[in-house]
């Protein structure tokens, strides 16, 4: 009865709305999502913006002013090379939430297509595509990305252009689950009324996919792939943290908590990893609960 | 049943192919071998010494006929030569994974227990303050990077306040016999195992909290309270039985974790585990042992996705009756 | 003429079980706050069976529902009182209230196929309250089951109680309901439209079924329904709910023969009946109201075909005629006939 109540009242309110508007309603209406989006907003700000602000220059290099503790000067020290740590958390910033949002666009473009036309045409295309995503899925995940970041080693990239490798095998590893949903949607859709009006109508096979499948896939696009960028964040900063993600001297957060794996730094000098470990714990998380909250804005059934 | 289980293994010797290709291609396409990373240091080579050295490991034969003769002896169960360790592989993965398996182990039973009881009591106390808390801390914990978590951890409690050693299994230069071993085991397993149940609790609270509301929702839970039973049946019998029966297949899927070993943590705590094995043997370009590792994990995981379902049908009264 | 008022004479002379005054339930949603029952008084006597018809949303479930305290958040009684044998109930312990449900009261929902536990067999959910309330050991309660099984006309109980609830077909659910609402004995029996979600001719099996049992136990019925064929068939009392509040009650025939309000004789006039042909069924227009936005006027008058000035301007009071026959509608309240 309740539930019946419930529903009713929905029903009522959903009317007025088109479905982007009421999910966009329900997002701005759910202060933890607020919080979150404002935090990664101060994040990205602080990682693109804040390098034009600070004092120090990433060229001067000076050795004197080596593994200075946090001071007025240097609010968060400085590093083995004397840089100043703030700075650099900036840059690293900019280059952990590059690589988090290229892999996911790998993702997304990876597993939306292949569940896209696995969903859609069905057969033995589907047949092949879902094997090779159960393959993937058997394979773990952790020992085959640092197998690949060290045969990255051994190809000797340059540091420069390694990390857009970096963003593509996080991509290559990632892309399963979504397809997964994204097929097993379009397979829901085909049932639907509307497509097999579609299907009356004559309409070619690319017109039905984009005019009509996409919109109902956008949304599940966008709440995994805001999810996926966390993900790629997290996998991108322990492939660093082994040294075979991002190597020097392009810094990212992951590499710069590898500092920790020298025993004088981690002990004696925690300025060098835990900012960069706590801007990794941040950005997460925020991203997490934004992704959480567009999923119960775009499902409201779902939610709780 | 019986037929069920021989129809699903037969089903994913095919996907079990394809894992093996997969594997064998990432490793075998890799530039580097044991030889490039093993000899190219302090000692020079010549190229015939190197081609030499080729030949013995087999690695010069063409990859279709390279693949033959590695599928055809991890059949037999021979999964080749560790290099690093100078042993056959098998012996490398059953000397160490036991290490692993006892802390993985210990924190599936931590994370499931202290999951259930958190995610059951913040889903019948919906929208409370503990409620509220969790599904913050849900979130902290989900987005929390393995090796961050260990090395704040180990500062802490290992470097900063001596509660726990910094790593190791046993104590080094002393020789516990019985229960004196067991508890410097389990000393040394404190963090790491406070590490990984962290990490791993978030989620599976989340899901926990998710089919409990999911389940208290429905019109059988009402008809249990209708009949005047205790809240506490109505919870942990009528919601809970139902509750447990997708997270089933969760756990089926975690089984194969128990053998994978945490690379990362295992290397932070510097456990000897089969994680930490298979990071140094790829440091060194050791092969064999990581093809026969990440094979051996994927076949695992192959199994645990039919044993899920099996399990599912067992539990399942809808199912199993069919 | 006769025999009705001798009917409602011997009526009369029950003791009252259950008493409800000025009953005020609501819910408070993200779109505000839905006045599911806004002041519903009347009374079940024992042995009775008592209708409340409506439509959906009308609030009739709610009631029920509060009577047992099983209304969940968003949803909570706000106001008035409902006696059961005397005791307020919502003045209860939680203790006291589980010793009601399923022991004094006992109640089935409209949807057999989801009300049981799937995980638990029939017998397991039929011996629970039977070990719970009646203190019976596994094997008396067992024993129990298998004879209530057979009371409610399954046959082949003792395999039937170890069934799983998805084996069996959804009349033969709603008996196994019945069953577990009956186990205890109780006083009142609660039927939230136990036969809307079932095949025609299992309806009249289960109301037949229910008809019978609630004379042999000499128990009250309270049964909740929007099908007036399930009224007349079975009610000595009605109650019409309507947006949340009692718009007519009555004895049965009275409301048949004799309906005031205008909602219950559109409901009635939409009900086909046999033997009489007519070009369309009459339906009532309009739509029921907007649960969250109520009007302070007569919740009817936008649908009414008797709409008067006064009816946009307050709610009605409730007038009783010599008979007992009460109605909140202004045309009664001046008296105007037909």
């Amino acid at each position: 009865m309740t539930i019946a109540t419930e529903s009713k009242v929905r029903a009522v309110k959903r009317k007025a709305d088109s479905p982007w508007k009421s999910a966009w309603r329900r997002f701005i209406r759910n202060p933890m999502a607020i919080a979150a989006l404002t935090m990664l907003t101060v994040i990205v700000l602080f990682s693109f913006v804040g390098p034009f602000f600070s004092p120090y220059k990433d060229a001067r290099i000076t050795v004197k002013n080596a593994n200075q503790p946090p001071s007025a000067e240097h609010w968060l020290g400085t590093d083995n090379l004397g840089r100043d740590v703030v700075l650099r958390l900036m840059q690293a910033g900019q280059i952990s939430l590059l690589v988090g949002l290229m892999a996911t666009g790998v993702i997304l473009l990876l597993g939306g297509t292949i569940g896209l036309v696995s969903g859609f045409y069905g057969g033995w295309v589907d047949s092949i595509f879902m094997r090779f995503a159960d393959i993937m899925f058997a394979i773990p995940t952790l020992p085959i990305l640092i197998t690949f970041g060290a045969i990255l080693s051994d190809l000797k990239f340059p540091p420069d252009r390694r990390i857009y490798l970096v963003m593509l095998i996080i991509g290559l590893i990632s892309w399963m689950g979504l397809s997964r949903l994204v097929r097993s949607q379009v397979l829901s859709l085909k049932e639907q009324e509307f497509m097999l009006a579609a299907e009356a109508l004559g309409l070619r096979d690319r017109r039905k996919l984009f005019a009509h499948l996409l919109p109902n896939i956008i949304p599940i696009m966008i709440v995994s792939g805001t999810l996926g960028v966390a993900g790629a964040i997290l996998l991108e900063s322990a492939l660093s943290f082994l040294g075979l993600g991002v190597i020097p001297p392009t810094p990212s957060w992951g590499q710069m908590l590898s500092a920790a794996n020298n025993m004088v730094d981690f002990s004696k000098r925690p300025w060098l990893w835990i900012p960069p470990g706590v801007m990794i714990l941040i950005t997460v998380v925020s991203i997490n609960v934004i992704g959480d909250a567009l999923r119960d804005a775009f499902d409201p059934k779902m939610k709780r | 049943m019986f037929q069920y289980i021989i129809r699903r293994l037969m089903e994913s010797v095919p996907t079990i192919i394809g894992a093996s290709i997969v594997i064998f291609l990432a490793f075998s396409l890799a530039p580097g071998d044991v030889i490039t990373a093993n000899y190219t240091g302090g000692m020079n080579l010549t190229e015939e010494r190197k081609a030499e050295l080729r030949e013995l490991y087999g690695l010069n034969k063409p990859l279709p006929e390279r693949y033959g003769l590695w599928m055809g002896h991890v059949l037999q169960g021979d999964f080749g030569q560790s290099y690093l360790y100078n042993k056959p592989v098998t012996d490398v993965i059953k000397t160490f994974v036991w290490n692993s398996f006892l802390l993985s182990a210990t924190v599936l039973v931590l994370q499931w227990m202290l999951a259930l009881v958190i995610g059951v009591f913040s889903a019948v106390r919906q929208y409370s303050l503990f409620d509220s808390l969790v599904t913050v801390l849900v979130f902290v914990a989900m987005s929390l990077p393995s090796f961050f978590l260990g090395l704040l951890l180990l500062k802490l409690f290992a470097v900063d306040y001596r509660i726990f050693p910094l790593g190791g299994m046993t104590s080094t230069g002393v020789d516990y016999q019985g229960l004196q071993h067991i508890l410097d085991v389990a000393y040394h397993m404190a963090l790491p195992v406070l590490t990984l149940t962290l990490l791993s609790i978030g989620g599976t609270t989340r899901y926990f909290r998710m089919t409990m509301l999911e389940v208290v929702r429905q019109d059988y839970i009402r008809t249990a309270r209708a009949k005047g039973l205790k809240e506490r049946v109505v919870i942990f019998k009528h919601a809970l039985r139902n509750a447990l029966l997708p997270l089933i297949t969760l756990f089926a899927l975690e089984l194969p974790g128990l053998f994978a070993g945490a690379i990362i943590t295992e290397r932070i705590f510097n456990w000897p585990g089969i994680g930490r094995v298979t990071l140094d043997g790829l440091y060194q370009r050791d092969y064999p042992l990581m093809m026969g590792f990440t094979l051996i994990i994927a076949f695992l995981t192959i199994l645990a996705n039919i044993l899920a379902d099996v399990l599912y049908g067992v539990a399942d009264p809808r199912v199993r009756h069919r | 003429m006769a025999t009705q008022l001798t009917e409602r004479r011997k009526a009369e002379k029950r003791q009252t079980l259950v008493e409800f005054k000025d009953l005020q339930t609501i819910f408070e949603t993200e779109a505000g706050t839905i006045r599911a029952v806004n002041g519903v008084s009347f009374q079940i006597r024992e042995g009775e069976t008592v209708c409340i018809v409506g439509e959906s949303g009308s609030g009739k479930s709610v009631t029920a529902l509060s009577l047992m305290r099983l209304i969940s958040p968003p949803g909570k009684i706000v106001g008035g009182e409902i006696f059961f044998d005397g005791k307020d109930v919502l003045k209860l312990s939680e203790r006291e209230m589980r010793h009601l449900r399923g022991n004094q009261v006992g109640m089935i929902f409209q949807e057999p196929m989801t009300s049981l536990n799937p995980v638990l067999t029939v017998g397991e959910q039929i011996m629970e309250p039977l070990m719970e309330h009646r203190l019976m050991t596994k094997s008396e309660a067992r024993k129990q089951a298998i004879g209530l099984i057979e009371q409610v006309g399954i046959p082949r109980a003792a395999e039937i109680v170890d069934a799983y609830p998805h084996e069996l077909s959804g009349g033969m659910r709603q008996r196994i309901m019945i069953a577990i609402a009956l186990s205890c004995d109780p006083k009142l029996l609660i039927a939230d439209e136990p036969t809307t979600a079932l095949d025609v001719t299992i309806q009249a099996q289960i109301l037949d079924l229910l008809r019978k049992l609630k004379e042999e136990r000499n128990m009250a019925l309270m049964l909740i329904t929007h099908d007036l064929g399930v009224v007349a068939e079975m009610a000595d009392y009605v109650i019409v709910m309507y947006g949340g509040r009692i718009v007519e009650e009555g004895y049965v025939l009275d409301i048949f023969r004799n309906p005031r309000h205008p909602y219950t004789e559109g409901l009635i006039k939409a009900k086909p009946v046999i033997g009489r042909r007519t070009e369309r069924l009459y339906t009532i227009p309009g739509q029921v109201p907007n649960p969250i936005n109520l009007p302070n006027h007569c919740y009817f008058a936008d649908r009414c075909p008797y709409v008067m000035p006064a009816c946009l301007e307050r709610y009605p009071e409730t007038t009783v005629d010599e008979r007992g026959h009460k109605t909140a509608c202004f045309r009664c309240a001046e008296g105007a006939e037909r």
